[in-house]
């Protein structure tokens, strides 16, 4: 193996590292008294409440888009998704902007906590009993120190249309 | 060829199924041009056929190259079929332009799966079937004719062909004989003596076949019969020239663009050999060179070809670890790129000559056999070409002849030798030289004899005897030379002249450019060929864009292929990535929207200050002119689509049994990348019709009195802003009562809607699943089609109108806007929210009085305007906001229009016009009701488009939901 293939090796095994790395770790966010996480590789970044603009005849969690950097990105209010009482917005108030198949969307939570490693061990399937509104969005239970938080399926979140319907 | 590995196959893959593309795309009007041309006289212009036949051969030669047998073989029975016609031994039916055009659609659908995978395995059988077919009808014409017909007639060219490189001039020839012709008379005898040449070792020094190749003359032969790997001994593929047919303009421009853009690689890839050498960049520059030699080959270039050749083996050895890369090797093979550069400049420019040609193969040769250890290096490396030189400079007329005759003039090295030879000057000496030559070759009748005496006289230029019989061969007379020496000096002016000017092509591109060799064919009218037009400019060279050689394209082609062919002689092109081009567009996109903010900004606006606004005017200027360049540079003709509507007429005519002309007018019309990508679909919808249910069967024509050939337009112009593409037929015109009786039944129109303007009636069509055909054809009649092109249409933001006359035939007329990114647009509040009206939708905007609003039972408001009654559509209420006024009084209502349908939209007030982006709304949205899109104003908000033509075709919607709330008991204010 010459010097480059080596050295090519070597990188690709850092590569894997970092996914490894990226996979573990969830950001975290507060809606009312609940913590949720969401992976870490599927938000690009995180933005203060700012101007939304109504797009007439949209489900009603979708609060309209925003102007990003000259994109126009849909924004969700996380409230409305799971059915919780929307409330007003405040200087907290934060878009958790994520990208899904090549489709950027701004989640809108009441707070943005942090970001945490929780090791896969550390996850628990959702309860099956529990029968709620917003489970199907939730895919295991993060277990950190005495706290659970509500791990999402992302793309569930956003392409899970049964309410629609 | 088959020792590249991967990736480079991958690469080359990639180019030959984007450049045989082009060549279907080609091939396929030509086709038809063809078959209408022998349907219409009988016989077929050579040109058509000599432009098909090449666009095959092409085909054919890319193919080999990448061993696709598959492709090689129907590519192959297809030329020998064009051969059939091109000799004149069978007229063209339209069975045979359906064979054509099935090998093209063979070819493009394997060119599909190359695409993805890199072989063609798994269409032999297909192409078996088709191969079969093509034999068929050749044998078929053979069998009528009564004369043997060798459908091999390019198989030895073919040989040659796929394993030039490999071939020893020995095998080549080998390679012909055995296939050799009966019905070419010359064959045997010109066979005969190029073999004996061969084989004569005793041959005068001059006479080497190769001389580049040899280091002394007595050392030729064993090198020649010793067929080594792709060794010293390369003999030179045939080129087109050689098979008799015509090298366009565009074709040397296009070799012109890519050798550059090779020798740019070529050189990146030296340069990085030099620094690390790594078989990535000696292989990549080994392709450059390879390509380089294939096409220099294919247009006859024999020194490129040679050179490039010998530098394809030198990297080839440091490919495989054989060699290192020294700077002396580096070094030379730099000095190679520059020589290809400067030849291929030249080339464009009209000279061909590369100058130290000689040196730069004695070098590569030397360089080459160093680090083999040959038995034979006994050999004086210097010997052979000084010896040359010195005998040839003893035998003047010699060299001179032999420049001028062979075609390949630079082969001839030019220094030392070439200073007391070539001046300028001397032109006269070697006009006078030279015709005297011809002068004796035509008097001496046995070909035998001129052949040998060619021979003779050729020394330095005889590529290989097997290059040499292709030539003969094609060009069936030896004392043809002449022509040749034509085309030799044509082909390195073609460049220059375009075919926008018939007038500069009617003269010898040669004598308008003082180039004294030109002036030697003056004297020899007689020795053109049989074929060339009596006046000497026309058939000086059979490679010159005579008009003769414009006609296979349809007259409206050579404008725009002029026009871009044009630009590319004087300046030069560079190719872009699309993505980028995209990229930037998007980026003017937000310049405008930067501008705007910055313009429209309150602090800096409120100042009053009058430079501050000069400045602003400035930058508008700027970016809107930065704008219309970006937008043209994504602008392409309308050519390709429209050409393509060619095949789908002559098919959809046979099928349907009719018989159907395709008029193009306008095809240099210019429009967005993304509008041709997504016109195609429409028009063949709407060509499909026309043919279908627009024109008649012959007889119903003939009863009409029309022509039996039916007439469908095709018609591109810009107008306004827009584009206009129109659809027309001289068929039998829609039928209204049909329509009408079928709206019925699908629940379109009532009875009594009887009285409806026609263009109403028309438009019922458009209605998806709506068609009046008795029965489903395999053509046409389910009622898609429409449909497609309306929602097609509209997604361009454009609009189709339909006029017809019953008898007469039936427009379709496509109106598209010209950019699809910009538009003005007209800003409105409504509420808090902003909307915007694009300004070409806007008819006027006006406060009505409440005396002329009439409020029907149903809820719905009907303005009344100079005579006109239009519904009041209220935006809030669509669009569920909060408006600041709710009496229609108050706020203002603009009236709009799509198509023939108007409404009034009722807004709080106007805000003002400016430029807008628009942009998509989010995928994820989906498509949203009543919106077109978005746009990013001046102040970073985001206002919503409204769709105009969503809107006014709602109006219905809105009055049945007014009546239900209603009757749920509500009032609406």
């Amino acid at each position: 193996m010459s010097d480059k293939d080596k050295l090519d090796a070597d990188l690709m095994e850092d590569d894997e590292e970092g996914e490894d790395t990226q996979e573990d770790k969830y950001l975290t966010f507060a809606i009312g008294q609940e913590d949720f996480g969401i992976e870490i590789r599927y938000v690009t970044e995180i933005n203060g409440i700012q101007g939304i603009t109504v797009v007439p005849d949209m489900p009603h969690y979708v609060k309209g888009v925003i102007n990003l950097r000259g994109k126009v990105i849909p924004v969700m209010d996380i409230r409305l998704r799971f059915g919780v009482d929307e409330r007003s917005y405040d200087d907290r108030t934060c878009i958790i902007v994520i990208n899904i198949n090549e489709q950027p969307v701004g989640l809108i939570v009441d707070r943005v906590l942090e970001v945490l490693d929780i090791q896969k061990s550390e996850i628990e399937p959702p309860p099956i009993m529990k029968k709620g509104k917003s489970n199907r969005f939730i895919h295991g239970m993060g277990k950190v120190g005495d706290q659970v938080k509500m791990l999402l399926n992302a793309n569930k979140l956003l392409f899970d249309e049964e309410e629609i319907v | 060829m088959s020792d590249y590995v991967d990736e480079d196959n991958q690469e080359m893959v990639r180019d030959f199924v984007t450049e045989g593309r082009e060549l279907l795309d080609d091939a396929e009007p030509q086709i038809i041009d063809m078959e209408k041309m022998a349907l219409a006289s009988g016989r077929v212009d050579e040109d058509v056929l000599n432009g098909i036949f090449r666009l095959f051969h092409s085909l054919k030669g890319n193919a080999s190259f990448l061993d696709f047998q598959a492709i090689i073989s129907v590519t192959h029975e297809a030329e020998a079929l064009l051969d059939i016609f091109r000799k004149g031994r069978a007229v063209v039916t339209p069975y045979h332009a359906d064979l054509l055009c099935r090998t093209t659609d063979f070819v493009r659908s394997i060119l599909d799966v190359l695409e993805h995978k890199q072989s063609d395995e798994g269409f032999e059988k297909e192409a078996s079937f088709l191969v079969d077919d093509l034999k068929q009808a050749i044998e078929a014409i053979s069998s009528e004719d009564g004369l043997p017909i060798q459908t091999d007639a390019g198989r030895g060219e073919m040989a040659l062909h796929d394993d030039q490189g490999d071939l020893t001039g020995q095998q080549a020839v080998e390679a012909i004989s055995g296939e050799a012709e009966p019905y070419d008379r010359q064959q045997p005898s010109e066979e005969a003596i190029s073999t004996e040449a061969v084989h004569d070792p005793d041959l005068p020094a001059g006479s080497q076949p190769w001389p580049f190749n040899a280091t002394g003359p007595g050392l030729d032969l064993p090198a020649l019969e010793q067929d080594s790997s792709p060794g010293d001994n390369y003999a030179p593929s045939p080129n087109l020239e050689g098979m008799g047919l015509r090298i366009t303009p565009e074709m040397i421009k296009t070799f012109v663009e890519d050798a550059l853009e090779l020798c740019e690689d070529a050189e990146s890839a030296l340069l990085s050999l030099e620094k690390i050498p790594d078989k990535e960049s000696a292989g990549q520059a080994f392709r450059a060179f390879h390509n380089i030699k294939g096409n220099a080959g294919f247009l006859g270039y024999g020194d490129l070809e040679m050179i490039s050749h010998l530098a394809e083996n030198l990297l080839d050895r440091i490919r495989s670890g054989e060699r290192s890369c020294d700077p002396a090797t580096m070094s030379a093979l730099l000095k190679v790129i520059d020589a290809v550069r400067g030849k291929v400049y030249n080339i464009a420019c009209g000279a061909s000559e590369i100058p130290d040609l000689a040196q730069l193969c004695e070098s590569l040769k030397n360089l080459a056999r160093d680090d083999q250890s040959l038995s034979r290096s006994d050999r004086a490396p210097d010997y052979s070409l000084a010896e040359e030189m010195e005998k040839l400079r003893g035998r003047k007329e010699m060299p001179t002849w032999a420049r001028q005759s062979e075609g390949h003039p630079d082969l001839f090295p030019e220094a030392p030798v070439a200073e007391d030879e070539l001046q300028p000057g001397e032109g006269s000496v070697q006009a006078s030289s030279l015709a005297k030559e011809l002068e004796r070759l035509r008097a001496e009748q046995s070909p035998t004899e001129i052949l040998k005496a060619g021979h003779l006289k050729t020394p330095a230029m005889d590529a290989s005897p097997g290059d040499r019989l292709s030539r003969d061969r094609a060009t069936a007379t030896p004392v043809d030379q002449a022509p040749s020496l034509a085309d030799a000096t044509a082909t390195g002016e073609p460049t220059e002249d375009d075919q926008e000017n018939p007038p500069v092509l009617a003269a010898p591109p040669g004598l308008s450019q003082d180039d004294p060799r030109a002036e030697t064919l003056e004297p020899e009218p007689q020795d053109r060929r049989s074929d060339a037009q009596p006046d000497a400019a026309p058939g000086f060279s059979c490679q010159t864009p005579t008009p003769g050689a414009a006609k296979p394209a349809p007259p409206s082609t050579q404008a725009s292929s002029s026009a871009g062919a044009g630009s590319g002689a004087s300046g030069t092109v560079i190719r872009v990535d699309i993505d980028k081009l995209d990229k930037m567009l998007d980026l003017v996109g937000e310049l405008v929207i930067a501008e705007s903010m910055v313009a429209n900004n309150q602090d800096v606006s409120d100042a009053q200050n009058d430079k501050f606004g000069k400045a602003v005017l400035q930058l508008d200027k700027i970016s809107r002119e930065i704008q219309e360049v970006a937008m043209s540079m994504r602008m392409i003709p309308l050519a390709g689509v429209f050409r393509k509507m060619m095949r789908l007429v002559r098919d959809l005519a046979q099928k349907a049994n009719k018989q159907v002309d395709l008029v193009i007018i306008g095809e240099e019309t210019e429009v967005d990348k993304t509008l041709i990508e997504q016109i195609s679909d429409p028009l063949v919808h709407l060509i499909r019709n026309a043919v279908d249910h627009g024109i008649e069967p012959v007889a119903e024509r003939l009863a009409a009195g029309k022509p039996e050939t039916g007439r469908v337009t095709l018609e591109a112009k810009h107008s306004a802003g827009e584009v206009w593409i129109t659809v027309e037929d001289d068929g039998k015109g829609l039928d209204r009562d049909k329509i009408f009786q079928k709206g019925i039944e699908k629940g379109l129109v009532r009875p009594e809607d009887r009285e409806m303007k026609d263009e109403e009636i028309w438009r019922l069509i458009f209605e998806p699943g709506f068609s009046t055909a008795e029965r489903v054809s395999s053509i046409s009649g389910r009622g898609v089609g429409m449909d497609v092109v309306r929602r097609n249409i509209e997604r361009l933001r454009g609009k189709v109108d339909i006029r017809s006359k019953a008898g007469v035939g039936a427009v379709f007329a496509v109106r598209i806007p010209l950019t699809l990114a910009i538009i003005e647009g007209m800003m409105v509040r409504v509420g808090v929210n902003r909307y915007i009206i694009p300004i070409s939708s806007i008819k006027e905007s006006f406060r009505p009085d409440p005396g002329q609003i009439t409020r029907l039972p149903d809820g719905l408001e009907i303005v009344r305007i100079r005579g006109e009654l239009q519904p009041a559509i209220r935006l809030h209420e669509i669009y569920r906001g909060q408006p600041r006024y709710y009496q229609l009084s108050e706020g203002i209502l603009i009236m709009v229009e799509n198509g023939d349908n108007k409404c009034c939209l009722f807004v709080d007030e106007l805000l003002g016009h400016q430029q807008i982006v628009i942009k998509g709304l989010p995928g994820y949205l989906r498509h949203v009701k009543g919106i077109s899109g978005c746009a990013i104003l001046g102040d970073g908000e985001i206002s919503m488009i409204l769709d105009i033509a969503g809107l006014v075709s709602s109006v219905d919607d809105i009055a049945n939901k007014i009546m239900a709330v209603q009757e749920g008991g509500e009032t609406i204010e």
